[in-house]
C-alpha cells in the first residue's frame, strides 16, 4: 500500500498544495483542481482589500489564542482585522489573559460557542463578568475552532463569519 | 508575643493584598486612569486577591485545627485527602451541569466531600494507630479521589474537560470573578467563625482526650463542630480554586514555636500565615518567566513538600525515641 506523507497545513496556500498532492495520489486531479479553484474564488469574494477595519482578539479554551504564523492570523488579515495576539508577539498557539484582551481594546472578539456549550473550567471564561464588559465594547463573532485549526475548504466558513462581523464593526468605534 | 506576631502578620497580609491588586499582565492598572484600568482592578484583581486572602486563611486555619484536633503535626487538608475528596464532589457538581443550574451546588458539594473525608479520617484515627492510620487513610482517599476525578472528567462531553485534572489537583484562582467570591466567602467566613472559638478545647485536647473530658470538654460535639468548620472552609475553598496543597501544613509550622506550641494559640496566626503564603504564591506565579502561568497549587506544593519531609523525619525521630 503506498504511503503519502503530508505535513501540517497552517496557511491557505499550503492547504491548496496538499489538496493537489492528495488528489494526484488518489488519481483524481480534476476534482482536486476544482476544489482548489472554488476555495480561491470564495476567498476572492470574501477577502477585504481595503485597510484593516479594526483589531480582533481570538479567545479559546484555557485562555488560548492564535498569534503569529497561525491560520487564524491569516484569516483575520484576509478579513480586514489586525490580530491582537500577533501584535503582542504571541506564537501560533499562545495564551492571552482576559486583562490583556481588555487592555488591547479589540473591536472584535472571536469566540467558539460550540466548545463552550458544556461546562469545563477551560471554557467558563465566557461567563466571566469581564466578558460582558468586553462584549459591550466589541462585536462578537462565533467561529467554530474546528474550522480554524487546519487550513482547508472549511476555512472559507471562517472568512464568511468574519466578513459578517466586519460589516457590523465600524473602524474605531470600540469605546476607547 | 502573640499580639505582636498577629500585628506583624496583619501588616504583611495588607501589603501582599495591595501588591496582588497591582501585579499582573497590566502593572498598576489604576495608573491607566480610565474605565479599563478600574475594570481590571474590580473585575479581576479584587476577586483574585480576596479569594487568595480568604482561601489562604481558611487553609492555614484548617491545618492548625486538624493538627491540634488529631494531635498530629502532619495533618493537612491536602496531605490527608480532605481537599481531594472535596475536589471530587465539586467536580461532580461542576461537570454534571448542576453548578450551572444552581450556583450554590458547587460549594455545597465541596463542603459535603470535605466533611465526609474528615469523618472517615477521624474514624481511622480512633480505630487505628495514630499517625500511620491517618497517613494511610489520607493516601487512600487521595488515590480514590484523583481516580474518581479523572473518571468524571473523561465522561464529560466537553473536549477540554479531560485536560483539567491538573486544574483540580493543583489549584488556581486566576480569572475567578466576583460571583465566585460571593458564593465562597460566606462559607469560608462561617467555617472560620465556627472553629476559631474552639481554641481552648484544642489546648485541653493536647493533654489527652480523657483529661480534656475532665476539664469539661464535650469531645463528641467538639468533633462535630470541627468537622463542620473544616468541611465548610476546605470544601468551599477547593470547590472554587481546586486543591492548593501544603498551606495547611506549612502555616502552623511557621508560627507554632512563636506561640509556645499551644494548639489554640496557633489558630489566628496560622490563618494569617496561610493568607500570607497564598497571596505571596499567587503573586510569584504571575511573575515567574514561564510560558504559561504556573498553577498556584503547583508552586505551594513545590515549596511545601520539603516541610512535609522535615515533619515526617521529626515524627519518626520522636517515635524512635519513645
Amino acid at each position: 500500500m503506498p504511503i503519502l506523507e503530508l505535513h501540517w497545513a497552517s496557511t491557505l496556500a499550503e492547504s491548496e498544495t496538499l489538496i493537489a498532492r492528495m488528489a494526484k495520489a488518489l488519481g483524481n486531479e480534476v476534482e482536486g483542481r476544482r476544489l482548489v479553484e472554488k476555495m480561491q474564488a470564495d476567498r476572492q469574494v470574501l477577502a477585504w482589500t481595503q485597510p484593516p477595519v479594526g483589531t480582533a482578539a481570538v479567545l479559546q479554551a484555557n485562555r488560548g489564542t492564535n498569534g503569529r504564523g497561525s491560520l487564524m492570523n491569516e484569516l483575520l488579515g484576509l478579513s480586514g482585522f489586525r490580530n491582537l495576539a500577533a501584535e503582542l508577539g504571541l506564537p501560533a498557539f499562545g495564551r492571552m489573559s482576559l486583562e490583556t484582551v481588555l487592555a488591547g481594546q479589540p473591536d472584535l472578539l472571536v469566540l467558539d460557542a460550540e466548545t463552550n456549550a458544556n461546562p469545563a473550567r477551560g471554557t467558563e471564561f465566557v461567563d466571566h463578568h469581564l466578558m460582558k464588559v468586553l462584549e459591550e465594547r466589541a462585536k462578537v463573532a462565533q467561529v467554530p475552532m474546528k474550522y480554524a485549526v487546519c487550513a482547508g475548504p472549511e476555512s472559507v466558513e471562517v472568512l464568511r463569519r468574519l466578513a459578517e462581523a466586519r460589516a457590523a464593526v465600524k473602524p474605531g468605534t470600540a469605546a476607547r | 508575643m502573640n499580639r505582636r506576631l498577629i500585628g506583624a502578620l496583619l501588616v504583611l497580609v495588607a501589603a501582599l493584598y495591595a501588591l496582588s491588586l497591582a501585579v499582573g499582565p497590566v502593572w498598576w492598572p489604576w495608573r491607566l486612569g480610565d474605565a479599563i484600568g478600574w475594570t481590571i482592578v474590580w473585575e479581576l484583581r479584587v476577586p483574585r486577591a480576596s479569594l487568595g486572602l480568604l482561601i489562604g486563611g481558611a487553609l492555614g486555619l484548617s491545618g492548625a485545627v486538624l493538627q491540634g484536633w488529631l494531635r498530629n503535626p502532619l495533618a493537612e487538608p491536602g496531605v490527608i485527602g480532605v481537599s481531594s475528596c472535596a475536589g471530587f464532589a465539586a467536580v461532580c457538581a461542576f461537570y454534571s451541569g448542576l453548578a450551572a443550574a444552581f450556583t450554590l451546588a458547587l460549594p455545597l458539594a465541596g463542603i459535603l466531600g470535605a466533611a465526609i473525608a474528615v469523618a472517615l479520617l477521624m474514624n481511622a484515627v480512633r480505630s487505628g494507630t495514630g499517625t500511620v492510620s491517618l497517613l494511610l487513610m489520607g493516601v487512600a482517599i487521595n488515590a480514590i479521589a484523583a481516580a474518581a476525578i479523572a473518571l468524571v472528567l473523561a465522561m464529560s462531553p466537553n473536549p477540554f474537560a479531560f485536560q483539567e485534572i491538573s486544574l483540580w489537583l493543583a489549584g488556581s484562582i486566576v480569572d475567578r470573578d466576583l460571583r465566585y467570591l460571593a458564593i465562597a466567602a460566606p462559607f469560608l467566613l462561617l467555617g472560620g467563625a465556627i472553629v476559631l472559638g474552639a481554641g481552648r478545647w484544642l489546648d485541653a485536647l493536647a493533654l489527652g482526650e480523657d483529661t480534656a473530658k475532665s476539664l469539661g470538654a464535650d469531645t463528641r460535639s467538639l468533633g462535630l463542630r470541627l468537622t463542620l468548620g473544616v468541611g465548610l472552609m476546605v470544601g468551599a475553598a477547593t470547590s472554587i480554586a481546586g486543591v492548593i496543597g501544603f498551606v495547611g501544613l506549612v502555616a502552623p509550622h511557621l508560627v507554632r514555636a512563636k506561640v509556645g506550641y499551644r494548639p489554640g494559640a496557633t489558630l489566628v496566626p496560622s490563618m494569617l500565615m496561610g493568607a500570607v503564603l497564598v497571596l505571596a504564591a499567587d503573586i510569584v506565579v504571575r511573575l515567574l518567566p514561564t510560558a504559561y502561568e504556573l498553577q498556584l497549587g503547583v508552586f505551594t506544593s513545590l515549596v511545601g513538600a520539603p516541610f512535609l519531609v522535615r515533619a515526617v523525619r521529626k515524627a519518626r525521630a520522636a517515635w524512635l525515641a519513645a
